[in-house]
């Protein structure tokens, strides 16, 4: 029986067990996964921490997922690939495999900052641990800084803001979601939440006096409990040791296979083919490792697959606010302002290139389906398009076939 | 699988599918007490290109996007390759509506995912649109 091994237990994993899986029911798949936790589901854990679910919730497939699956889970730490083609773990013990997928992840990118040392409570937001620790602290009441406005920073807060009333988020950014919007949706999403939240942006952070942080202007943040939301990097050493090609994250073709034979990775690791601006870059996105994830599984399972488009795109909702995006904000905007909704449309060459909902985000993945699939759009309306869209502006002869049950849009 | 699908040619646009739709899924065993003064947020929605109409619910896509996306375990596949929501996962977080490309999952005023699962989910157990379409325009068939 061919034997799988897929270090990390998170949703690139999980795409490539249902990947093997669906190729073949003969797999002797191995999961090696450094956090001591049966798979789940890290963006759940600050409407956990919010207790809009439960922590029991966190396991979105069932804490039993592996044992479902026959799928063996060992939760240590890698330590190595070796040329023998087995993966090695700290206290020495080896898996052979014959396929292996590295879906290793990222982990928080905490810089060097001048008094970080001497910070009592300090967290990251990022493991069903971070959370737990982040929880236990706010129990203690007091005031909460949080360094960082992005979607992570953001949906922190969201769960803090249901233990104390103080709360200050800071970023160089000029904007809370600086990747996920624009200026001008940016400034929309940083004017609903500011009787929520106490934002100090364009703010660098200079060091820590105890507990206070001094920002580069020279204001200053008293604080109880501090949350490290500065964003992710890629893990990349066990592939970069044994000389695969790496630039900022580990390069995979369209297969998700890296430099190296029989080794593939997938998931927040990988640098994706980004199809609006055609490049390759970290995308990190949870659709994104579960479709990369489960290319690599078929194709580890022998049946060949790819997964050609992927694009930015985020759903959230923060603070009752729902943001919604997909694509790039480049190209000639379109803005449609209705009620309490914000809604905007770039486009470029007849092609839309991306979009920023705020509020109703209904059939947005029409936009979304436009966007990966490079659909022209011809002379339709594009402020309609934002205004509401559904099934009748695909062609009509796709529109029939896929209705009719011909094929997938 | 079995499947919706829509004879676009035989659509008259006349709605029926979303009332029988929002009928099947109120949980009274009433038609009038369940639809009338109220307004419906239906599984399917009748669309128009400005000159054909067409009945338009989840596809049940064999690489369901919806599921992909989905944070919280609510999108799922049944055994028989159904997709199906589980409202009490849902986070509403909008991940799946942002993929689906037939605009056929939606967040409703509860604030959760919700989509047609073929009336497996409702006492009905076989699509009532389908049942009571008086021009045959919707269909359940393995394809």
């Amino acid at each position: 029986m061919k034997k799988y091994v897929l270090i990390g237990g998170s949703i690139a994993t999980e795409g490539a067990i249902e990947g093997i899986l669906s190729v073949t029911k003969n797999a002797d798949i191995t999961v090696i996964c450094g956090e001591k936790r049966p798979l789940y589901s890290r963006p759940l854990i600050s409407y956990a921490l919010e207790k809009k679910t439960t922590d029991d919730k966190i396991y979105f497939h069932g804490e039993d997922y592996y044992e479902k699956k026959g799928v063996k889970a060992v939760y240590a730490e890698a330590s190595a690939i070796d040329p023998v083609k087995q993966v090695v773990l700290a206290e020495g013990i080896a898996y052979p495999y014959d396929e292996l997928l590295v879906a290793t992840g990222s982990k928080p990118f905490v810089p060097p900052i001048k008094g970080l040392d001497g910070v009592t409570k300090k967290h990251t937001f990022y493991t069903m641990d971070d959370m737990l620790a982040l929880r236990a602290d706010l129990e203690q009441g007091g005031k909460v800084l949080i360094v960082g406005a992005g979607l992570i920073g953001m949906k922190c807060a969201e769960g803090v803001k249901e233990y104390v009333d103080e709360v200050v988020i800071a970023d160089m950014a000029p904007r809370p979601l600086p990747a996920a919007t624009t200026p001008e949706a940016g400034a929309i999403v940083e004017e609903r939440l500011s009787s929520i939240v106490d934002f100090r942006l364009s703010a660098a952070l200079d060091h820590f006096d105890g507990n206070k942080a001094v920002f580069g202007s020279g204001e200053e943040v008293d604080f109880d409990v501090l949350v490290l939301a500065l964003g992710v990097r890629p893990q990349v050493a066990l592939l970069k040791e044994i000389g695969a090609e790496v630039n900022r994250g580990i390069v995979v073709n369209e297969k998700m296979q890296t430099s190296l034979p029989h080794i593939y990775a997938a998931g927040d690791v990988v640098e994706s083919y980004e199809a609006v601006g055609e490049n390759k870059r970290l995308l990190q996105l949870f659709p994104s490792a579960y479709l990369g994830g489960k290319t690599a599984g078929r194709n580890m399972a022998g049946e060949e697959s790819v997964f050609l488009t992927d694009i930015p795109m985020n759903a959230t909702v923060l603070f009752g606010v729902r943001i919604t995006s997909a694509g790039l904000f480049v190209g000639e905007k379109t803005e449609v302002i209705l009620g309490e909704d914000y809604r905007a449309l770039y486009t470029e060459g007849g092609r839309i290139n991306g979009f920023i909902l705020i509020g109703d985000s209904a059939r947005a993945g029409i936009l979304t389906d436009f966007i990966r699939k490079k659909r022209p759009i011809g002379d339709m309306d594009k402020k309609e398009l934002l205004a509401g869209r559904d099934l009748s502006i695909y062609p009509a002869e796709e529109r029939k076939a896929a209705l009719g049950g011909k094929y997938e849009i | 699988m079995k499947r919706i699908y829509v004879r676009e040619e035989w659509c008259l646009g006349c709605r029926l599918c979303e009332y029988e739709c929002a009928y099947a899924n109120s949980g009274i065993g009433n038609i009038v007490l369940a639809l009338k003064d109220k307004e419906i947020d239906p599984n399917v929605k009748v669309q128009t290109d400005g000159k054909i109409t067409f009945a338009v619910s989840c596809r049940h896509c064999d690489e369901p996007l919806c599921i992909s996306a989905c944070i919280s375990g609510a999108l799922g596949k049944d055994e028989t390759g159904a997709v199906m929501v589980d409202r009490s996962k849902c986070v509403g977080c909008g991940s799946c509506v942002m993929v689906c490309p037939y605009g056929a999952v939606r967040i409703t005023k509860e604030g959760t995912a919700n989509k047609c699962q073929l009336c497996m989910n409702n006492t009905f157990g076989e699509p009532l649109c389908v049942k009571k379409c008086p021009n045959g325009a919707i269909v359940f068939e393995e394809k």
